[in-house]
C-alpha cells in the first residue's frame, strides 16, 4: 500500500486526476528551474488529486481535517469545464460552500479568508477539458496535421452514426496525437515526464498565471 | 453519553475542547500529543467519586511504585497531573451529555499539602498505594480534592496521602461504571474479578465471550476462573488435558477478553482503551471492530480508544462502509504552537480520506 498522503505544505493545489498530478509535478519542476524569483515559493505547494468533480466536495471536507491540515493557508482548484465552464464554476462554488470554505466571485479571483481559495476552470469559457491546453500547445507540431486528418476521416462515420462519437473529443485527439511519440500509452502526465510538452508555449500561460497567483 | 468534553490544566492540556463526540470515538495523533492523557482526563471525569483514580492514572503508565517524600521542596506525585507541573492550578474536566446536561469536575491540590506548607516534620517515606481505603484523618498531606457539580449539586471527594498510606473520604459508587484498558497488560486478577461479576448475573454472556474469542483462536471452548499461585486467573479450555491460563494464550486473546469483560460490566457506561490495536494481528482487526461496534450497541457503552495504526483505522472504516448505522467519529489530535487542537472526521470524511489514501493518524 502506498504511504497515505499527509498535508505537508501550506498551499494546496487540487487537480482532478492522478495524471494531472503527475503533469503538475513536472511543470512545477520546470518553473522552479527557471530560477526566477516569482517561483521561489513553489516549494510551499502540494498537489493533491480529488478524483473527479463528484468527489470534490468530500475531498474538500476531508482535507480540512486530515493529518497536517492545520498547515493549509491556500487552496487552488483546477477542473475541467466539461459541457460548460460557467456551470462547472457554479458546481465548484457549491462544493466549496458545502464544505464550509469561502467561495470566490470569479475564476482566478482569490478569496481573502483563511484558507484563501481560488479556482480555475479549463477552458475558461465554453465546453472542454484541460486537454485543450495541451492540444493548443502542440498545434504547430509536425504530427498535429496527421492527427487532425485522422479525425477528419472519422467525422463522416460519426455523422452517419456508424460509430458513436467519443464523449471527450479533446481527450481522444490528444491521445491520438501522443500516439505519434516514441513512448506508447501515455497521457499528459507521462508526456510531461518524457519531455513532450513545450512548457514555454503560450498555451500554458493561463495555468502559469493561476499558479503564480496561488503561491504568491 | 457525552457529546462534548473540555479539559483545562490537565497534563499537556491547558484549555482543550473535544466536540462531535459519538458513541464510538477513535483518537489518533502523533506521539506525545496527549491521546492517553485525554483518556485519563475522561477517566477522572467519569470516575470522580473515587479520587484514588488520581493515583491509578499514573499506574497505567507503569508508575505503580511512587516515592513520596514528606518534606518541603520534594517532588509531589500529583504534580504530573497538572499543566506545566503547576499544582497551584485547578484541573477542570467538564462534559455536556446528549440531553445538554453538564457535569463539572474540578481537581485541586489542597493548599495544606507539604510542599506548600513547608512542613519539615515528616521524614522520607515510601507510600504503598495499595493500602485499603480509610476514613480521612486530620493530620495528613497532601490532599487531592475532587469537586463535582452535577444536577445543580456540589459534592466533594478527597484523597490524602499519609506516611502510612492513602486515605479517602466519601467513597461512593458512580452512576455507571467506567473501565480503562491501558496499553500495558491488564492485570489477570482484575479480569478474573470482572469475569466473576458476569458469571453470577448472566451465564449466556460467558458463552458469547467464548464465541467471540474464537476470532483469535478457534480452539477455545470454555472459560473458567481457577486459582493460580496466589491469585485467581481466567483459564481457557482449548482441548488440552488442562485448561491454560489466558495470559499464556497470547496477547490478542488476553486483550480481547479484557475488552469483552469491560463492555459487559460497563452497561450504560464508558470504556476507555489505550492503543486499541495492541496485541491484534492486522488480519483480525476488522473482526475486532465488528465486535466492538456490536458490543457498544448491546451494552449501550460509549467508547473512547486511541490508536497509532492506519490498519486499525482502515479496519474500522471497512466495518462502517458495510454498516452505516454505527455512531462513530475519528478525532485527530495535533499540537500547534504549544496548544493541543483536534480535528474530527465523521464517517463520510473518514471514508473519503481512506478511499483517497489520505493520512489521518
Amino acid at each position: 500500500m502506498a504511504t497515505p498522503t499527509e498535508i505537508k505544505k501550506p498551499i494546496i493545489l487540487l487537480v482532478e486526476g492522478q495524471d494531472e498530478e503527475i503533469f503538475f509535478r513536472y511543470y512545477r519542476k520546470f518553473l522552479k528551474e527557471t530560477g526566477r524569483e516569482e517561483w521561489a515559493n513553489l516549494d510551499n505547494l502540494q498537489v493533491i488529486c480529488y478524483d473527479g468533480i463528484s468527489k470534490l466536495c468530500d475531498t474538500l471536507k476531508a482535507i480540512q481535517d486530515i493529518t497536517g491540515s492545520e498547515l493549509i493557508r491556500k487552496i487552488g482548484i483546477i477542473r475541467d469545464a466539461e459541457d460548460n465552464a460557467d456551470s462547472a464554476f457554479v458546481e465548484t462554488k457549491t462544493a466549496l460552500r458545502e464544505s464550509g470554505l469561502d467561495v470566490p466571485r470569479n475564476q482566478l479571483i482569490s478569496t481573502t479568508g483563511n484558507p484563501i481559495i481560488s479556482v480555475m476552470i479549463t477552458p475558461e469559457t465554453g465546453a472542454g477539458s484541460i486537454e485543450i491546453v495541451f492540444l493548443e500547445s502542440v498545434n504547430q507540431d509536425p504530427a498535429f496535421p496527421c492527427m487532425t486528418q485522422y479525425f477528419d476521416c472519422l467525422t463522416p462515420l460519426y455523422k452517419r452514426e456508424v460509430l458513436a462519437e467519443p464523449k471527450n473529443t479533446h481527450k481522444t485527439k490528444l491521445h491520438a496525437f501522443l500516439s505519434s511519440r516514441k513512448e506508447a500509452n501515455i497521457s499528459i502526465g507521462g508526456a510531461a515526464q518524457n519531455g513532450y510538452w513545450d512548457f514555454n508555449n503560450i498555451a500554458f500561460d493561463r495555468i502559469k498565471t493561476f499558479l503564480g497567483q496561488l503561491i504568491n | 453519553m457525552i457529546r462534548e468534553f473540555t479539559v483545562k490544566n490537565f497534563r499537556g492540556f491547558q484549555d482543550f475542547n473535544l466536540d462531535n463526540l459519538a458513541q464510538i470515538n477513535l483518537i489518533s495523533g502523533k506521539n506525545n500529543v496527549g491521546k492517553s492523557a485525554l483518556l485519563e482526563a475522561l477517566f477522572l471525569h467519569f470516575g470522580n467519586t473515587n479520587p484514588q483514580l488520581a493515583i491509578m492514572v499514573n499506574g497505567f503508565r507503569g508508575m505503580n511504585d511512587m516515592t513520596f517524600e514528606f518534606k518541603s521542596f520534594s517532588p509531589n506525585p500529583f504534580d504530573s497531573l497538572f499543566f506545566n507541573l503547576d499544582h497551584t492550578k485547578i484541573i477542570e474536566l467538564n462534559s455536556i451529555d446528549h440531553s445538554k446536561k453538564s457535569k463539572s469536575v474540578r481537581i485541586r491540590l489542597n493548599p495544606t499539602s507539604p510542599r506548600l506548607k513547608h512542613d519539615r516534620n515528616f521524614s522520607k517515606s515510601n507510600v504503598n498505594f495499595n493500602l485499603p481505603r480509610d476514613e480521612i484523618g486530620s493530620d495528613v498531606f497532601p490532599v487531592i480534592d475532587f469537586e463535582e457539580i452535577w444536577h445543580n449539586k456540589t459534592t466533594h471527594y478527597q484523597l490524602k496521602v499519609t506516611p502510612n498510606g492513602i486515605k479517602i473520604n466519601k467513597p461512593m459508587n458512580p452512576e455507571f461504571e467506567t473501565h480503562f484498558v491501558p496499553s500495558r497488560t491488564v492485570s489477570p486478577k482484575d479480569d478474573a474479578i470482572l469475569f466473576g461479576k458476569i458469571d453470577k448475573s448472566n451465564f449466556s454472556q460467558i458463552e458469547e465471550i467464548v464465541k467471540i474469542l474464537q476470532i483469535v483462536d478457534n480452539r477455545i471452548k470454555r472459560l473458567s476462573v481457577i486459582p493460580n499461585a496466589n491469585e485467581v486467573m481466567i483459564h481457557g479450555d482449548i482441548g488440552l488435558s488442562n485448561s491454560l491460563p489466558l495470559p499464556l494464550m497470547g496477547e490478542g486473546m488476553g486483550k480481547l477478553n479484557s475488552l469483552l469483560l469491560r463492555f459487559a460490566n460497563a452497561k450504560n457506561g464508558v470504556v476507555l482503551i489505550d492503543e486499541i490495536e495492541n496485541g491484534f494481528h492486522y488480519s483480525i482487526l476488522k473482526d475486532i471492530w465488528k465486535v466492538i461496534f456490536e458490543a457498544s450497541k448491546k451494552f449501550n457503552v460509549q467508547i473512547f480508544a486511541t490508536t497509532h495504526s492506519y490498519e486499525c483505522i482502515k479496519a474500522a472504516n471497512d466495518v462502517l462502509l458495510e454498516n452505516s448505522q454505527y455512531d462513530f467519529t475519528l478525532h485527530r489530535l495535533v499540537r500547534m504552537d504549544d496548544k493541543i487542537l483536534h480535528k474530527s472526521l465523521d464517517k463520510q470524511k473518514l471514508a473519503t480520506a481512506m478511499e483517497s489514501n489520505l493520512e489521518v493518524r
